[in-house]
């Protein structure tokens, strides 16, 4: 900003260019500062920064059209930079745009003596120009070859980062994704048929470990056996369009079966990517529709699934305790919770009181306000005070139906619980346990923005939120057709239209093609409004000449004025020199007489004076 | 030895036409395009840029690169048809002395608006907006030699609207500059052979004495400084006179003594213009031609152009002389 207010000082007081070996250590001195204040490394971060600033250093040198050229097109560039942060939909009118203004930017550079940066005449051309490039840009989108992998790097480098579900929970990260509505994935279900919305737990990061504040993941080493058998009733197929979180999970329904390609499934039944998802992704999916999955547990993952902070909550300890003593089995424990939940007088509400200290006891039983977070979180430690094993799982709750897909917002994102249930000479199994819908079932059953009294905040209103629902639907398309272009569409694209093969001789060939259409399809419109325009008296006087095409002598005295032309057609053809001339005189007065009036009429009589030479010629 | 001949095979080539008569119009036939070094560094930028966004995958940035490679093609189309029909009307150009350079004043016009035409050689450059009716470029060409001197090869080109492509013709019009000989310089004194009387050895000189000068080849023995002469070392001093408005006076180039052509015709010059300055009149005469005894921008110039063509072999046809015809004070 300083640079560039200073160039503009510059300009207007003239000011001399500062010494070479001064900008020198001004340059020098921004790399550090972007070092220092983004780490070493190639990062997608440090490269842009670095572009951006020299950029706009460079501003401090511009005083030669050289430089002025040289720092416009680095604008292009740096336009693009914006891209490998996002690619959403809206961001077109960015690209649009900021191409105009870089165009036209150099149009008005290429103009010695235009005066004004608005010249009207620039403007509109430098837009014509942009629009004739769109087809072409279209075209060659379409039809140019992809890369199947990276050259070099990976996506990572540059994906577009984004936060998500993160795969800790501490108070308050689920209430911050409450409040944004941005997609989190879409899910088209195969045969559009959509399961009930209290099915629709979306498992994302498991957490095992508490710290009094915190939860976090457990390691795992080995991943989950896929389900075997299983009765075809409770399963639905279905693929998600997951938005880039920077994270390596994956979100699927309870439970998944199997693992997509280059995924994970680790044995708390989470999807792990090796690379973080920085880019939209696709992945097609099954699930079985159960609220139990019978699996064994180790005894060290049981030992580590009963830990709580000892000496904190002690409340909660005694009473636990105390149920214990009273229950016959687990079940009854895992009950008696959500009873107690459901009649007691526990609140929903995004605005709980903040916790400090021995936050469960404080929530339990004092506040007894809070988010699902609050709930899965007190849940899951009063069971292992209780001494069953239970885990906090977070992930999506729900989704909002619309049309073709269901979207799942960021705002979804929830959190449960799951206890594993030992049995007397039969496999132990987990236990989908929800108690916020103890609290507050409507949040199961119609999402959390409903059953909220109040506004989240100032902007939350109502139609607002369904237009941006609506927009979804445009977004999806775009990420279905733009976005998420790649290798594999290009070739159904190209298989649509007849060719097969992909080879190197067909593609060059087809590249040649596109180029040369494309090159018509710009070239056509400017050649139609560049071509000379004839009166209707032109036309005539041409009509004329061409009925004498024939002999090219004489055709081409026809370029030297019509006087001319007609005496030497008098000469050529004697029969027809009073029409000549008759034609002659009509065509004059009518071209050069200011006064003429009635032109339709004498373009009448021309006519057909024109038919009388003609026929006069052909004798 | 290749190079030159490249060189000469390509002057060949670009000359194919031969010399024009004007109006040419430029069609597209005889236009030539290449990128400029913008246009070079534009291609690196978006080399750069579809590397990136194919590497990568982005979809965003692969669809500006593509705009941008439409753009550059709309430009270059723009660009091409921006000189297209161009038409070189006229050109115009003022005689000079030789050694002076020729100002060549294109006259250009064009049925439809055309941005930024340039005039370019390595002498001089010029740039201009075509609308309709007639506009001017300014050409500077060093003059090489006495007489008529022919325009040199003319490059018109245009770079609008993105600077991505040069598109320029080249034209060898049908058409020649008038170069007078070089003033001989200081201008020496007028001849003593010349009068209105036909005095043929009487000095035309004033009555009052304006100054004193150095002894020059030709000045009479009784104008020498005698006193001023004795004083100094080895200078010859001569005593100069104011001459008085009303004489006439005669270039005869026979009766010039010195050796040379060229340097004969070059003092018959710097006395037209010192004559012409001082409103005297005078004639000049040279074998075959004769001009009259008289004064005047247009005697001036009837003068200085029998000096410039004499003896002079080619004789192309002439080109508008800006200043023919006009008789302009001064």
């Amino acid at each position: 900003m300083t640079v560039v207010a200073y160039r503009f000082y510059a300009q207007l007081n003239q000011v001399k260019k500062a010494y070479n070996l001064l900008l020198m250590l001004i340059a020098i001195m921004a790399l550090l500062l972007i070092i220092y204040s983004q780490g070493f490394g190639l990062s997608r971060e440090i490269s842009v920064t670095i572009l951006i600033t020299m950029t706009v250093l460079k501003l401090l040198e511009t005083y030669s059209m050289r430089d002025a050229l040289l720092v416009v097109m680095l604008c292009y560039f740096v336009t693009m930079t914006r891209f490998l942060y996002s690619q959403d939909m809206l961001l077109v009118f960015y690209l649009l745009s900021s191409a105009f203004v870089t165009t036209h930017a150099l149009s008005v550079l290429n103009h010695e003596k235009s005066l004004t940066w608005f010249d009207q005449k620039q403007i509109k051309s430098t837009a014509s120009s942009l629009a004739l490039a769109i087809p072409f840009a279209v075209l060659f989108f379409l039809v140019f070859p992809r890369l199947g992998a990276p050259i070099w790097g990976s996506p990572d480098i540059f994906g577009e980062g984004k936060t998500g579900l993160s795969d800790t929970m501490s108070p308050g990260s689920i209430v911050e994704l409450f409040m944004d509505d941005s997609p989190a994935f879409r899910v088209t279900f195969k045969d559009g048929v959509k399961p009930a919305n209290n099915h629709l737990y979306w498992r994302g990061p498991v957490l095992w470990h508490f710290d009094g504040l915190t939860w976090s993941r457990k390691k795992h080493k080995y991943a989950r056996n896929n389900i075997k058998q299983y009765s075809s009733e409770t399963e639905v197929e279905y693929e998600v369009e997951l938005e880039s979180t920077g994270q390596h999970y994956l979100f699927g329904l309870d439970y998944v079966v199997d693992a997509p390609e280059k995924t994970h499934l680790l044995p708390d039944s989470i999807l792990y990517t090796e690379t973080a998802v920085n880019q939209l992704r696709h992945y097609q999916l099954k699930s079985l529709l159960l609220n139990r999955f019978y699996q064994p547990l180790s005894d060290f993952d049981k030992t580590l699934l009963l830990d709580y902070p000892v000496q904190q909550n002690l409340k909660t300890l005694t009473m636990m305790q105390s149920w214990r003593q009273a229950a016959a089995n687990d079940l009854q424990i895992v009950n008696r919770a959500l009873q107690w939940f459901n009649q007691s007088e526990f609140y929903y509400s995004f605005t709980p009181p903040p916790l400090s200290g021995q936050v469960i006891d404080q929530f339990l039983f004092d506040s007894k306000r809070g988010f699902c977070e609050h709930y899965a979180s007190s849940f899951v430690i009063m069971m292992r005070m209780a001494g069953i094993p239970a885990r906090v799982v977070t992930g999506y709750q729900g989704g909002v139906d619309n049309g073709e897909y269901l979207l799942v917002k960021q705002s979804d994102a929830h959190a449960w619980a799951e206890v594993y249930i030992t049995q007397v000479n039969q496999p132990g199994y987990w236990l989908r346990v929800d108690p916020t819908a103890m609290v507050a079932p409507e949040r199961v059953e119609s999402g959390a923005r409903e059953i909220m009294d109040s506004k989240r905040n100032f902007f939350d209103f109502e139609w607002l939120k369904n237009s941006r629902e609506s927009m979804d639907k445009y977004r999806y398309q775009w990420n279905q057709w733009v976005r998420n272009f790649n290798v594999s569409k290009q070739q159904a694209l190209f298989r649509a239209i007849g060719i097969e093969h992909r080879d190197g001789k067909s593609l060059a060939l087809m590249m040649l093609g596109i180029l040369f259409t494309t090159a018509l399809i710009s070239l056509l419109p400017l050649w139609w409004l560049k071509r000379r325009k004839f009166t209707a008296l032109q036309k005539l006087y041409l009509q004329l000449a061409r009925t004498v095409k024939s002999q090219p002598e004489l055709y081409a005295t026809h370029h030297q004025g019509i006087e001319k032309f007609a005496a030497q057609l008098s000469l050529a053809y004697p029969q027809a020199s009073t029409h000549i001339d008759h034609f002659l005189q009509v065509y004059l007065n009518a071209r050069y007489n200011k006064g003429h009036k009635n032109q339709q009429q004498t373009i009448q009589h021309l006519k057909l004076t024109l038919s009388k030479i003609q026929a006069a010629i052909q004798k | 030895m290749i190079r030159s001949l490249f060189k000469r095979k390509l002057n060949q080539f670009l000359n194919r036409r031969g010399r024009e008569t004007l109006p040419v119009v430029f069609g597209w036939r005889r236009i030539y395009v290449l990128p400029s070094k913008a246009g070079l560094f534009f291609a690196l930028i978006w080399f750069l840029m579809m590397l990136a966004g194919l590497n990568f995958n982005n979809n965003m940035s692969l669809m500006l690169v593509f705009l941008l490679f439409g753009l550059a093609q709309v430009a270059l189309h723009k660009t091409f048809f921006n000189l297209r029909q161009l038409r070189l009307e006229q050109i115009n150009a003022e005689p000079v002395m030789l050694g002076e350079d020729i100002t060549l004043h294109l006259q250009l016009a064009a049925d439809a608006v055309k941005w930024q035409i340039r005039s370019e050689n390595q002498f001089s450059t010029d740039v201009c907006d075509i609308d309709q009716q007639l506009s001017e470029l300014k050409l500077l060409m060093p003059s090489l030699q006495r007489g008529m001197q022919a325009v040199d090869r003319i490059k018109l080109l245009t770079r609008y609207p993105l600077g991505l492509f040069t598109v320029w013709v080249y034209c060898l019009p049908q058409a020649a500059v008038l170069v007078y000989p070089k003033p001989e310089s200081p201008c020496p004194d007028f001849p003593t052979h010349g009068g209105s009387e036909g005095e043929q050895s009487v000095r035309i000189k004033g009555e009052e004495l304006s100054g004193i000068r150095t002894y020059r080849q030709g000045d009479p023995i009784r104008d020498i400084a005698w006193k001023k002469t004795a004083q100094s070392s080895n200078q010859t001093w001569v005593k100069e006179f104011n001459q008085t408005q009303g004489k006439h006076l005669l270039f005869d180039y026979t009766q010039l003594s010195m050796n040379g052509v060229e340097a004969k015709l070059s003092r018959m010059t710097a006395w037209v213009l010192a004559a012409e300055q001082q409103q005297i009149e005078y004639q000049i005469i040279l074998p075959g031609f004769d001009s009259g005894m008289a004064t005047g921008e247009r005697h001036k110039h009837h003068c200085l152009k029998a000096l410039a063509l004499f003896q002079s072999t080619e004789s192309p046809t002439s080109i508008r002389d800006t200043t023919g015809g006009a008789t302009s004070p001064g």
